[in-house]
């Protein structure tokens, strides 16, 4: 055999991953196998493969005999929609896709190669866990990659998704990514898993209740998008990276869109209620003011009472923020403030413009948010916006009352623009609560309490719920057309496009985290 | 036993359903009040209301049981 048949044998041989029965397997439980999740990943001919002989050089335990193809990971990269990605795809059928020294150092170096180079990473998570028989080396090569990823944060998007288990600590790599994506009944994420957790606590749950969808979509907010099946989710990995730009430095990618920016939608106005305790779906308004009616929703089913996502506005990526009053009343509590404040803090990164639309009563009081830590969590909403220079647009369609006026983003936390709609309340609480407080006393002494109460109510309402008070005072630019959004909120952006902002050097502002 | 619980913490205002009475998914079967707003409380399953745990003008916690379905 000549030595480029001896090559391209060898080379196909670790192509082959963990063989025919194994793949079969793999395929049984619904899933692709790495190579073809990268194969249908990226455009056509396009991918590079990087460290496909990369060995181990574990002896003990019968390991010196073992081989293991590519490590257990695919690592590599090539276009996605014409833009260079990198990928670390862990291989099942290979040893479990068990996390060695190898197996880590490659993942970790793809993670820097992708940082130096100013490109996007993903990492496609299917792996058994630590490799065990390597000892102190696996547990070192997780802090390779948390090292790696951490100090990218922010100069690169990175993207997890969990096509098969991970579990254990392990499981802090796809968490510490911007976004996670988990595959319905094969996507498992856990600090342990059920075996472990049986043997230290005697807690008995299986592993699709400890970590599955509805875990950490529902429950933890930890997961950012549920998907189907590996091909719903490579697709829709796909979108999401068509609202990203590569790096920091970049503008977010811009698309022609035939959805004029000046689009009126008579609807509408007449779509919110006036009467501020009626609810209604706020998807309903997003869809009608965005290009297309196309919006990419996160955390869906995780504090529902707030909705983020990305849309365009004129073809621009914008990251929106709005309250969901028809969930809790719109009403911020602890997960909701985590959940807004994150993803403002993505977008600023990333140069994402943010918009944000309010119909909200306030942050949740009483004593289980208030000892869960509202004020902490909420200020984590406030810090997010202020510190952020990216172009900020606020909407506010109805209520914006009390701390969630400012931490929603009202103009001194840090919106360049604020519109309100004529049926807009904003003030600093509503009418029942201010005339109770301030003539509690000519309330009480009144001869007809009730009479004097709703009369103090209605003045006070008539004086404050609108949205003049904050129009005269320039806190709100201007009271518009409920129809007229998309094309205010279109100017706004069109003109902040190169705003620029410089403030003192620090090292970064002391966020409750 | 299925329930349909409070999804936020409030005051009943509204019940809508009586002992006896079939529900659908979906279906409206009482209103909380809460934060200046009043959401309705939906079955999130088809079944027949056996008891209702709690009486107009109450306040509950969020995951309080409202209404015990069979």
């Amino acid at each position: 055999m000549s030595i480029l048949e001896e090559y391209q044998q060898k080379r196909e041989r670790i192509k082959q991953m963990g063989g025919p029965e194994a793949v079969e397997r793999h395929h049984e439980r619904g899933s692709w196998t790495a190579r073809e999740r990268v194969d249908y990943f990226f455009d056509p001919g396009t991918f590079t493969e990087v460290g496909l002989f990369v060995k181990h050089r574990t002896t003990a335990f019968g390991m010196d005999k073992r081989e293991v193809p590519a490590e257990g990971v695919i690592t590599g990269f090539g276009k996605v929609n014409g833009r260079q990605v990198m990928v670390g795809a862990e291989d099942y059928t290979t040893m479990a896709g068990t996390f060695g020294e190898y197996h880590g150092k490659k993942f970790s170096q793809a993670i820097d190669l992708a940082k130096d180079m100013r490109i996007p990473f993903v990492g496609m998570n299917d792996s058994g866990g630590a490799r065990l028989q390597e000892g102190m080396d696996t547990l070192q090569c997780y802090g390779w990659l948390f090292r790696s990823q951490i100090l990218a944060s922010g100069i690169i998007p990175q993207i997890a998704l969990l096509m098969g288990p991970c579990l254990g600590g392990q499981a802090y790599h796809p968490v510490m990514q911007d976004f996670v994506f988990q595959c319905r009944k094969t996507g498992f994420m856990g600090i342990a898993g059920p075996a472990f957790v049986k043997t230290q606590l005697g807690e008995e749950i299986d592993l699709e209740t400890l970590s599955g969808v509805e875990a950490h979509a529902v429950k933890s907010g930890q997961t950012h998008v549920v998907v189907e099946d590996d091909k719903d989710c490579l697709d829709k990995a796909k979108e999401l990276l068509s609202f990203l730009p590569s790096n920091n430095e970049e503008d977010p990618p811009r698309r022609e869109t035939r959805d004029d920016p000046e689009r009126t939608d008579p609807a509408l106005d007449a779509l919110v209620p006036e009467e501020p305790h009626l609810p209604f779906d706020m998807h309903d308004v997003i869809v009608k003011i965005v290009d297309d009616g196309y919006f990419f929703e996160l955390m869906e089913d995780f504090a529902p009472n707030v909705i983020i996502g990305f849309a365009r506005f004129g073809g621009r990526p914008a990251g929106l923020v709005a309250s969901q009053p028809s969930y809790a009343a719109g009403a911020i509590d602890c997960d909701a403030a985590d959940k807004i404040a994150r993803f403002v803090r993505f977008c600023d990164l990333f140069n994402i413009p943010l918009v944000n639309i309010h119909d909200t009563p306030g942050y949740w009081i009483g004593s289980a948010e208030d000892w869960k830590g509202i004020l902490r969590h909420g200020a984590k909403t406030l810090y997010a916006y202020i510190d952020a220079t990216v172009p900020k647009v606020t909407v506010i369609v109805r209520k914006s009352f009390a701390g969630a006026y400012l931490g929603m983003c009202s103009k001194d936390t840090g919106a360049d623009f604020v519109f309100a709609w004529p049926i807009a309340r904003v003030t600093i609480v509503g009418a029942e609560t201010a005339a109770s407080v301030i003539f509690a006393r000519e309330i009480k002494e009144s001869e007809n309490p009730d009479a004097v109460r709703a009369q103090r109510i209605a003045e006070y309402r008539e004086l404050n719920e609108n949205p003049y008070r904050g129009a005269e005072r320039g806190y709100i630019d201007d009271v518009i057309m409920p129809s007229d959004t998309r094309k205010y909120i279109n100017r706004a952006l069109s003109l902040l496009e190169n705003k620029r902002v410089v403030r003192p050097w620090r090292k970064y502002s002391n966020i409750n985290l | 036993m299925p329930a349909i619980v409070a999804t936020m913490p409030g005051r009943v205002i509204d019940i809508k359903v009586k002992v006896g009475d079939k529900v659908e998914h979906g279906q409206e079967v009482c209103v909380i009040e809460a934060m200046k707003m009043q959401i309705s409380m939906k079955s999130n399953q088809n079944g027949v209301v056996k008891d209702i745990k709690v009486t107009v003008g109450q306040s509950v916690p969020k995951g309080a049981v409202l209404i015990e379905l069979e």
